[in-house]
């Protein structure tokens, strides 16, 4: 059996003095999609930050492996153009950048990494508007700056064509569900379908049972007291429609 | 000492395209002195062009005057590395209908301290500025600012960006005064900083005083560091550091390198940008 995509052991991670995270274990594999839950505040976000490595997400103790190397020496671009990817809950807007700039700017940082040439223009142009068009992501947001002015929904699908675009190894996309009406919902899960292939693994921090049902995740995982509380099957999820995260909290204490 | 005084006049209805070039050479000092007159009608594209290597100092007197209904778009750029000490005093005057659009960027000098006054007196005048000062390290900028609305309906608009690096400091003093005949006027005033360093200053003072009743005004200032948050999502893509803080700085100069659209100061502004803004080792707005 082959080693796990991403493997967590033991993480305690600690923002402004406080641990969040303490002593969390996670293994997702090759192709597989995870689904994190659990109520407010109880460290998703902080586990997606310290993935990606942001400064302030001190791990304290623990490892975090992708693909058997070891996330904690790297910087932030490393982990991107290994092929980590996240997917922000509060996509930031950045005036005077466009988005089809930053996009080509990261394809290209990415592919110079691979030892790739940069890819070429009209065929990042191609690329990106056929996959902006199947996220239904208005042609006029690809030239406008990044998020700027963009509502909530059109933040998250533009989280999505960059996910589209980039073809990350695993994706963490922390509620990248929120704030969706239904047919955006709808986009942003056949954009994970259209992006699983076996190989590819997915990591949902989400709130909600109507995303996981259009995406169907091989396991799902409860996040309290700083670790998994209890990880199972799609069941799981009718579990914590009709109980809650009381159970779970109690568990944890 | 050498004085210089030279004169463009664009005559009634004519329409021309004028570079200014200025070359500092090292040890200059010297006066120069500038009178631009736009006859009615008229329209005048103006590059002003600065450059060279000088270690030396440099007044220069502008005098900028429109006649009824003429049209100017001004662009100017300067560009010491030698680090001379440049004050310029530009005054504009703009009669009724007359519009002017004006962008200046400057890098390199030790010291850019440019004094601007502005009249318009004309009913219906337009008048938009922009400046972007990029601080090297250590050096100084400054744009003092004074545009009076005594027109009618005059409507202006001010955006000055200052870029400062470590030890450099930046100042800005603006202020717009309507005067009791200028009703209606129209007019917005906004200074912007981007501090690159915790040793980089910055003096913000942008003021209105409203001697009329019926007028639309708007004035303010912020300055801050670069946005963690944005840094942080521009490597979450795979920029490395400084190739993001490249990319956010050039993205908060664009709003005034963007409107530098005359042929020659946009080429010239594009090798001031790429030089002070590289991505791939020290550029010279480095700390």
């Amino acid at each position: 059996m082959s080693a796990p995509l991403l493997d967590i052991r033991e993480l305690t991670v600690r923002v402004e003095g406080k641990e969040i995270l303490s002593g969390l274990s996670l293994e997702v594999g090759r192709g597989e999609v995870h689904a994190i839950m659990g109520p407010n505040g109880a460290g998703k976000s902080t586990l997606a930050q310290a993935l990606a490595g942001r400064d302030g997400y001190g791990v304290s103790a623990g490892s975090m492996r992708f693909d058997g190397e070891d996330l904690l020496g790297m910087s932030p671009e490393e982990r991107a153009c290994k092929g980590l990817f996240l997917g922000f809950q509060y996509p930031v807007e950045i005036p005077g950048v466009s988005n089809m700039y930053l996009l080509r700017s990261a394809l290209n940082a990415q592919r110079k990494a691979a030892g790739q040439p940069e890819i070429n223009a009209a065929e990042f142009l191609r690329r990106a508007r056929q996959e902006a068009s199947r996220l239904k992501l208005k042609p006029e947001l690809l030239k406008r700056g990044v998020n700027e002015g963009f509502s909530g929904g059109e933040k998250k699908r533009n989280e999505m064509l960059q996910l589209a675009v980039l073809k990350p190894r695993l994706a963490v996309l922390d509620e990248t569900d929120s704030g969706l009406d239904i047919d955006a919902l709808k986009v942003v899960a056949s954009g994970i379908r259209a992006l699983r292939d076996g190989q590819r693994a997915f990591v949902l921090i989400t709130h909600y049972e109507r995303i996981l049902n259009l995406v169907s995740p091989d396991k799902v995982h409860v996040l309290a007291g700083g670790g998994i509380a209890r990880s199972g099957g799609a069941e799981l999820v009718q579990e914590l429609e009709a109980a809650g995260y009381e159970t779970f909290l109690r568990e944890a204490a | 000492m050498t004085n210089r005084i030279s004169e463009i006049v664009v005559k009634a209805g004519a329409r021309r395209s004028e570079v200014v070039c200025f070359e500092h050479r090292r040890g200059d000092h010297r006066e120069q002195r500038l009178r631009i007159v736009l006859e009615p009608g008229s329209e005048l594209e103006l590059q002003e062009l600065h450059y060279g290597r000088s270690a030396g100092e440099l007044a220069l007197q502008i005098d900028v005057e429109l006649a009824q209904g003429a049209r100017m778009r001004h662009a100017a750029v300067l560009d010491d590395p030698g680090g001379g000490r440049f004050t310029t005093e530009r005054t504009i005057r703009l009669a009724g209908q007359a519009e002017l659009e004006y962008t200046r960027l400057s890098c390199g000098a030790a010291s850019d301290r440019e004094i601007l006054h502005a009249n318009m007196e004309g009913r219906d005048s337009r008048f938009r500025h922009g400046a972007l000062l990029l601080v090297e390290p250590g050096r100084h900028a400054g744009l003092e600012l004074e545009i009076a609305h005594g027109g009618r309906r005059a409507a202006s608009e001010s955006l000055c960006r200052c870029i400062v690096s470590a030890n450099g400091s930046g100042r800005f003093a603006g202020r717009i005064r309507i005067d009791p005949q200028g009703q209606g006027a129209d007019a917005r005033l906004r200074n912007d900083n981007l501090l690159l360093h915790e040793t980089a200053r910055m003096e913000t003072r942008p003021e209105l005083e409203v001697y009329a009743d019926e007028v639309q005004c708007a004035h303010g200032a912020a300055t801050g560091a670069l946005d963690e948050a944005a840094l942080f999502y521009l490597r979450t893509r795979g920029l490395t550091a400084p190739q993001a803080r490249a990319m956010l700085v050039r993205a908060f100069a664009s709003r005034i390198s963007d409107a530098i659209n005359l042929a020659d100061a946009q080429t010239m502004a594009g090798t001031i940008l790429n030089r002070a803004l590289r991505d791939d080792g020290p550029g010279r707005l480095a700390a």
